[in-house]
């Protein structure tokens, strides 16, 4: 063994021998502005799908690593929801007894808002700190650094997806209880909303995260507030029961509670969504994604120096 | 053609704010602002990492940056990688840039060699084709394939630079920097490396090359850069600049080590100090061909140094020795009396030992010199004088290399036998 790395050592490499192929890539004519940097959002997305590539292997490699590291893999993804919705359902149903409130199975209903919440939330925590624990590719190399937080959204969409299978194992378990129809159709542009919200608060966050660093530290905090303020084990009808102008404050302001109702109605009860709140929290992400978007492509150029 | 232009770049940070804020700092500064009295002091701790540098960079140019630590040169690298962004100026580049910034070129430590590889590839902006086909060759020019799937935080600091280095070296970039990363490779790995950027060179690449590795900057540069302060102080060609550099860098020193040579008479040095006891090293002084003091002297040349001692106590079986280090500290010459000369027997309290040498070997730059006093087969010197007296050598009798020889030129009929002479005859 040592004895073939020693031959291999002493004959010339053959590699150093070969001249270097030719440059394949075409040096542009003009040069490039490395300091301008337009403003328009149209840019930064041609800049963003010219690396489109990138961004799929680093959403690869966020799933990897997480998978990697835990003894459970990719069963991790759907455990999480799971073990939770077991614990509230036990909880919830048996002890507080809620059960019967919703008209829909408590298990079915409280996974529903786990899932998604569980989405929201991991794309989140992995989210925002991320560029401070990718410091190290930041610091070295270019690339446009909303792929950072980007990938981790994304990642935790493919968790989702993957935890979505015992969903629907659990609809088929329950259809006796539920009304399937044309509605369920829903979940696709529900599914988008949520993840353009998503995108929109991880850029945002992860962003001002690089600014101010404490914001790390009080984001597990916002978060937990956040999830009371989000129908998930309690059913949005509750609050309009108690209150209409609460209800539509409460509606208006978080979107994630109109994507959790509108899951539910959509796809166990069969409902057309409130479209009214449905609009506006599509509004809201769209606008949001925008802003923080540009907000974040405005402080990037700080980052390496901050992180 | 240019393929690099810099037009008044500068680059400031703040020295109290080392990285991000936190909340509470930056109201405790809102606050304070408020007062009227700290009014105005905000951004006065600025300061420059970079001030308005002016660089133009030709395609297909190797520039060497040096300077001493903290001057800016990886901040110009990152300036050219867009790393990071200037406060004012415009840095244009005219093609994709690969960099290699300090040790590990952005790699992952969770991933394995081979999915960093891919993954770098992928930030560089090659298709995966594009990297398996360079892949064999990247894996091959970093000697790991034993290690390739082994996640790279196992990887040695050595390990790490041989992969970042084979892949930046293999993907083809219009620009390459490379930031004194090759120090932490072993010397196999090094002039392997050295050979790839001679290739590279050749074969048109520009390449910025940041190293305090002087030789090495020499040996590969077209046109060397000397910052200083954030500011480019020099630009030309390799061998002036790394000059005008050592010149400074040691001229600092030397203004400082001036102070010290006149206290070495003066009895609190030699109290403080942990030699010069029981005797000292009070100068040593150098004469050229003519028997004229001097600090410069020419290649080849007649040279004759006095070292000036005094002793406290009776001290028999004495070894003087003069070390010459280069100004990055590479010992060039060590002369001692303990092989060189004859044993001295009974030293006198006050005297000079003087060498003198017909014709100076050492190759042009700046020396620096340690004199010791010693008691032979002693490991602790009575005085030791650690790089405190300063030579420079200007070009002479030889044209290029490390270091010149004595010789003679004949010329000689065929088959002629060969005529062996001795050494000390050749100089008489
Ligand atoms: N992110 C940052 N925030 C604040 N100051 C910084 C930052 N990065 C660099 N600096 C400062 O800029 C100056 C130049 O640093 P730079 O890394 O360019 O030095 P250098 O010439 O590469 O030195 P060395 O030879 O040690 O590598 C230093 O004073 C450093 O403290
Ligand atoms: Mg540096």
């Amino acid at each position: 063994m040592s004895a073939t790395a020693i031959e291999k050592e002493a004959k010339p490499d053959p590699l150093l021998a070969t001249p270097p192929p030719p440059e394949t890539e075409s040096p542009e004519a003009e040069l490039r502005n490395a300091v301008e940097w337009s403003d328009s959002i149209i840019s930064h997305l041609k800049e963003l799908t010219h690396h489109w590539e990138l961004l799929q292997l680093t959403t690869q490699r966020e799933l990897k690593i997480r998978y990697k590291q835990t003894a459970l893999g990719a069963v991790w993804a759907v455990l999480q929801p799971l073990s939770l919705m077991l614990v509230f359902g036990i909880f919830f149903s048996y002890f507080a007894g809620m059960k019967g409130d919703t008209g829909m199975p408590y298990a079915l209903f409280s996974y529903t808002g786990l899932l998604a919440w569980t989405f929201f939330s991991t794309a989140l925590s992995f989210a925002i700190p991320s560029l401070i624990t990718n410091s190290y590719v930041i610091t070295k190399i270019y690339f446009p650094r909303e792929i950072v937080p980007l990938s981790c959204v994304l990642a935790a969409f493919v968790d989702f997806l993957v935890a979505a299978v015992i969903f629907v194992g659990l609809l088929l378990f329950y259809h006796n209880e539920i009304t399937i129809n044309w509605n369920i159709f829903f979940v696709i542009p529900l599914m988008a909303i949520q993840l353009l919200f998503t995108i929109g608060v991880s850029f945002f966050l992860s962003a001002f995260t690089v600014l101010y660093r404490d914001v790390r530290y009080a984001m597990p905090l916002v978060i937990q507030v956040w999830m009371f303020a989000t129908p998930i084990l309690y059913s949005a009808t509750k609050v309009k029961e108690k209150s209409e102008t609460l209800y539509s404050l409460y509606m208006t302001l978080n979107p994630m509670a109109v994507i959790i109702d509108s899951y539910r109605k959509c796809i166990i009860q069969g409902l057309t969504p409130d479209l009214k709140f449905l609009g506006i929290a599509a509004a809201i992400s769209i606008l949001l994604v925008l802003a923080s978007y540009k907000y974040f492509k405005h402080l990037e150029r700080e980052f390496a120096d901050l992180v | 053609m240019s393929i690099v232009v810099l037009d008044k770049v500068s680059k400031t940070y703040r020295l109290s704010r080392l990285g991000s804020k936190s909340i509470r700092e930056e109201m405790a500064r809102m606050m304070k602002n408020l007062l009227p009295s700290s009014k105005g002091q905000a951004g006065s701790d600025e300061f420059y990492a970079l001030k308005e540098v002016d660089l133009a960079i030709e395609r297909g140019e190797t520039v060497g940056f040096i300077g001493p630590n903290g001057s800016g040169k990886s901040t110009l690298l990152k300036l050219l990688a867009r790393i990071i962004y200037p406060n004012h100026g415009k840095i244009m580049v005219g093609g994709s840039v690969a960099s290699l910034i300090e040790v590990g070129a952005g790699f992952h430590p969770e991933l394995t060699g081979r999915e960093n590889i891919f993954l770098y590839g992928s930030i560089m902006g090659m298709k995966k084709a594009e990297v398996v086909k360079k892949f064999d060759r990247i894996v091959a020019f970093s000697e790991m394939e034993k290690f390739i799937d082994t996640p790279v935080k196992r990887y040695s600091s050595g390990m790490y630079v041989r992969l970042g280095f084979a892949v930046a070296a293999h993907i083809n970039p219009a620009v390459l920097l490379v930031d004194e990363v090759l120090a932490v490779g072993d010397a196999n790995f090094q002039s392997k490396c050295q050979q790839r950027i001679e290739e590279l060179r050749r074969g048109g690449m520009t390449i910025a090359f940041v190293s305090h590795d002087m030789p090495a900057v020499e040996r590969l540069c077209d046109r060397v850069a000397f910052i200083s302060k954030g500011q480019l102080r020099a630009i030309g060609k390799p061998q002036d600049v790394i000059s005008l550099y050592y010149n400074e860098v040691l001229f600092a020193k030397k203004s400082s080590t001036h102070l010290a040579q006149n206290n070495t008479g003066l009895a609190i040095e030699s109290k403080t100090s942990l030699y010069g006891q029981e005797a000292e090293i009070l100068s040593v002084k150098f004469y050229n061909g003519d028997g004229q003091e001097t600090d410069t002297i020419a290649m080849g040349e007649n040279l004759t140094v006095r070292l000036h001692y005094r002793t406290y106590t009776p001290i028999d079986d004495p070894v003087f020795e003069m070390l010459f280090y280069s100004p990055d500290d590479r010992l060039y010459s060590h002369l001692t009396t303990a092989i060189n000369g004859e044993a001295i027997n009974s030293l006198p309290d006050e005297g000079m030992v003087e060498f003198d040498c017909r014709e100076f070997g050492l190759s042009p730059g700046i020396y620096k010199i340690d004199g010791i006093f010693s008691k032979r087969g002693s490991v602790a010197p009575y005085d030791l004088k650690p790089r405190q007296y300063i030579l420079k050598v200007l070009p002479g009798k030889s044209v290029r290399g490390m270091f010149y020889m004595p010789q003679q030129w004949r010329l000689l009929p065929p088959n002629e036998t060969i005529n062996v002479q001795s050494a000390d005859t050749n100089f008489v």
